[in-house]
């Protein structure tokens, strides 16, 4: 059997117009013998048989048709052209085909292929065009209703379960944790802000002292592989947590060693804002290759957070402390600090490498002026 | 055989029906008699049809303007066709100072209907000086409109709509729309239907089969309908962003408040033309927008333009200077961030 493809027949049109077939259904069809009158927006052209054999055409006169469809068969015999026809007949009386007028988005399709959404559940949304949004309220309407006294998690919460769990299952982890004193941090902090007519804060420095790590220390950054070996990114790519009851968010800051201050506080700033919304975008969240959490609550000491799968380790800031400290000449002076941690895929990385990691985070923040760069 | 019409076709059909059913209906143009039938074919089988008023006429788009406005004043409805848009700028004398002002320069209107068609628009590898979409440089003139060909607006009520205007009119031709089928039945495509909205000269409203409401209102002239439907299309399956299209016959002049219904359902507008950026169509509705929708806007009027550059011949190169869907899909969706 040979397939009648319709050829490219100007640069203009997008689609023809199958005028008549010089030839009927089961004609006896010859090699060069013209089949079947094309019409674009220039011109009729004619379309002639690749081979002999019989013919059978699959577009009706009077129809559009595109450069590459395929618009007749030659069969070799009358039986298979007769064949064909069985085929096609049977083909006709079974039901509608699956899916052809529903339109999936690509979230929508990664979700039904995740969970094997069945058509019919498609279809019971009564909806033509099907968001992601629709498929995860289906998937919410077919789990088992929770035990009476029960209380449902919500999806995110669900979501961020499987994370922990794929981190607790997958990945030694150890930690290490460093005091950092802040006074000069949290006045340059200070500067900054009324220089730039912007708000910023230990996060902020905090984020520019992690990724300024990556030069010296690409491990922390790598991705373990299945073969043992990691892979290093190219830039250091910093995500922080961020939950302000709408749900637990990573936005990534994206080469946040490039980024000047003011860049990095209205960065923030704006993911805050979508935070409180929970509305990010997936682009925003993806793509993290080193973690900052955020716990710097007031009277919070220490925290351990859990490494994000597919990264190395993860950072986390404490709340600010004050303490009573004897400065030079004896006197007893306030002093501000905070508890900086790390939690690290023992498989990458070692104790002594953690410690150099949280030394340089320590100077970085206690000599900060280094940090204040206007880069980007 | 039952079909549907080519715009080109159906472009031809109204000036068949202009010249059948008005005596005083002209067509000029250079090389528009049969056989030949003009550049794209548009004026096909009307000299020989009525050989006394269609009339082919020298190299002189001057010459055949000034004519044709002669034709108006003393009472004719005449077409002007420019071989392509660009040559327009030799008429643009007499648009300006001779048949837009014969309107109301005498102390009482003098009808002066009147249409000059202009063939614009890149993607056909044409070059620099036969590919521009000059619209912007004739907004703003009294008494002069400008419409735009579509593939939804039916010529024929096109042309009635310019002619009953009384006043001369520049009708801008896609030169890829030619080609293209018109729309009916309310339907573009598996999943965009349309309807009519705004009043008696009415606009093409173009939105996804469901009813949800548009994250987006664009609005785009007739020779953009293609690639802004291809980027709906891939800005509604890829980034889930709803968006709905209006697409006008008359562009100047342009009246949004009539697109109200339409426009209040959103917080962001779109316009996005042809043309050059800078001076633009695309300005002047956003102008009107901020105006009109200050409070209701959450950002400014996000205007796409062709880049500030001449028109490359190498394909390759125009596509990067003329909009096209993957630039307009980018750019909506950096705006909605």
């Amino acid at each position: 059997m040979i397939d009648i493809e319709l050829p490219k027949l100007n640069n203009n049109d997008t689609s023809y117009v199958l005028v008549e077939w010089l030839a009927q259904n089961g004609d006896q069809v010859d090699a060069e013998q013209p089949l079947v009158v094309i019409e674009t927006s220039k011109a009729q052209e004619e379309i002639e048989s690749p081979g002999a054999g019989v013919l059978h055409g699959l577009v009706k006169p009077g129809q559009d048709c595109r450069p590459g469809q395929v618009i007749a068969h030659v069969f070799d015999t009358p039986e298979e052209r007769e064949a064909f026809l069985r085929t096609s007949a049977a083909q006709a009386q079974k039901p509608a085909q699956p899916a052809s007028d529903l339109v999936l988005t690509q979230g929508a399709q990664a979700l039904v292929d995740e969970h094997d959404v069945s058509e019919e559940a498609l279809r019971s949304l009564g909806r033509k065009v099907i968001r992601q949004a629709d498929v995860e309220a289906l998937l919410d309407r077919t789990k088992p209703a929770p035990e009476a006294g029960g209380r449902e998690l919500p999806a995110w919460q669900r979501a961020v379960g499987a994370v922990v769990s794929e981190s607790m299952r997958t990945i030694p982890a150890a930690a290490a944790y460093v005091r950092v004193d802040v006074d000069e941090a949290l006045s340059l902090a200070q500067d900054v802000s009324e220089r730039e007519s912007t708000s910023l804060s230990l996060p902020e420095l905090l984020i520019k002292a992690v990724a300024r790590r990556h030069a010296e220390q690409p491990l922390f950054f790598g991705r373990l592989l299945d073969d043992g070996s990691v892979r290093l990114p190219d830039s250091a790519d910093v995500g922080v947590t961020m939950d302000l009851g709408k749900g637990l968010f990573v936005p990534v800051v994206r080469d946040a060693a490039a980024l000047g201050m003011r860049q990095l506080s209205e960065l923030l700033m704006d993911y805050r804002v979508k935070a409180l919304r929970g509305a990010f975008r997936a682009s925003e969240l993806d793509g993290a290759n080193i973690m900052v959490a955020l716990h710097n609550a007031e009277g919070l000491v220490l925290a351990t957070p859990i490494i994000f799968p597919g990264q190395t380790c993860v950072v986390s800031l404490g709340g600010t402390e004050e303490r009573l400290v004897l400065d030079a000449e004896g006197r007893p002076v306030a002093r501000r600090h905070v508890h900086i941690g790390l939690v690290y895929d023992h498989r990458v990385v070692n104790g002594r490498d953690a410690m150099a990691f949280l030394q340089s985070l320590k100077q970085d923040l206690e000599s900060p002026a280094l940090l204040d760069t206007t880069a980007g | 055989m039952n079909r549907r019409e080519r715009v080109a076709e159906n472009l031809n059909r109204a000036l068949h029906s202009l010249l059948d059913t008005d005596s005083s209906a002209y067509v000029l143009g250079e090389d528009i008699a049969d056989p030949y039938g003009g550049a794209f074919k548009v004026t096909k089988g009307l000299s020989e049809r009525h050989p006394e008023r269609v009339i082919t006429t020298p190299l002189s788009e001057a010459g055949i303007t000034g004519v044709g406005a002669g034709l108006a004043l003393a009472g004719n409805r005449p077409v002007v066709e420019m071989m392509f848009a660009d040559f327009a700028a030799l008429a643009f004398d007499q648009l300006l100072n001779f048949a837009s002002k014969s309107v109301s320069m005498y102390g009482r209107r003098i009808p002066m209907s009147m249409v000059v068609r202009c063939p614009t628009g890149g993607n056909r590898g044409y070059g620099p000086t036969h590919s521009q979409s000059i619209q912007k440089h004739f907004i703003g003139i009294p008494e002069l409109s400008l419409y735009e060909t579509t593939p939804f607006h039916d010529n024929h009520d096109v042309f009635t709509a310019m002619l009953s205007r009384e006043q001369p009119c520049v009708l801008f031709e896609d030169k890829v729309l030619y080609t293209r089928t018109l729309f009916s039945d309310g339907i573009v495509d598996d999943l965009f239907r349309y309807e009519w909205t705004g009043g008696d000269e009415p606009t093409a409203h173009v939105r996804p089969v469901d009813d949800a409401d548009p994250d987006w209102v664009v609005i785009a002239p007739g020779g953009l309908s293609e690639r802004v439907i291809g980027a709906m299309r891939s800005l509604l399956l890829e980034e889930e962003l709803n968006c709905e299209l209006l697409v006008p016959s008359r562009l100047y002049p342009f009246d949004l408040a009539a697109l109200l219904p339409v426009l209040s359902r959103t917080s962001r507008l779109c316009v996005i033309e042809d043309g050059t950026s800078d001076g633009t169509w695309g300005e002047m509705l956003a102008q009107q927008a901020h105006t009109l929708l200050w409070k209701r806007l959450s950002r400014p009027v996000l205007v796409l333009s062709a880049e500030p550059s001449i028109i490359p011949t190498a394909a390759h190169l125009e596509r990067e200077v003329v909009l096209q869907s993957e630039t307009i899909h980018r750019a909506i969706a950096e705006a909605t961030r």
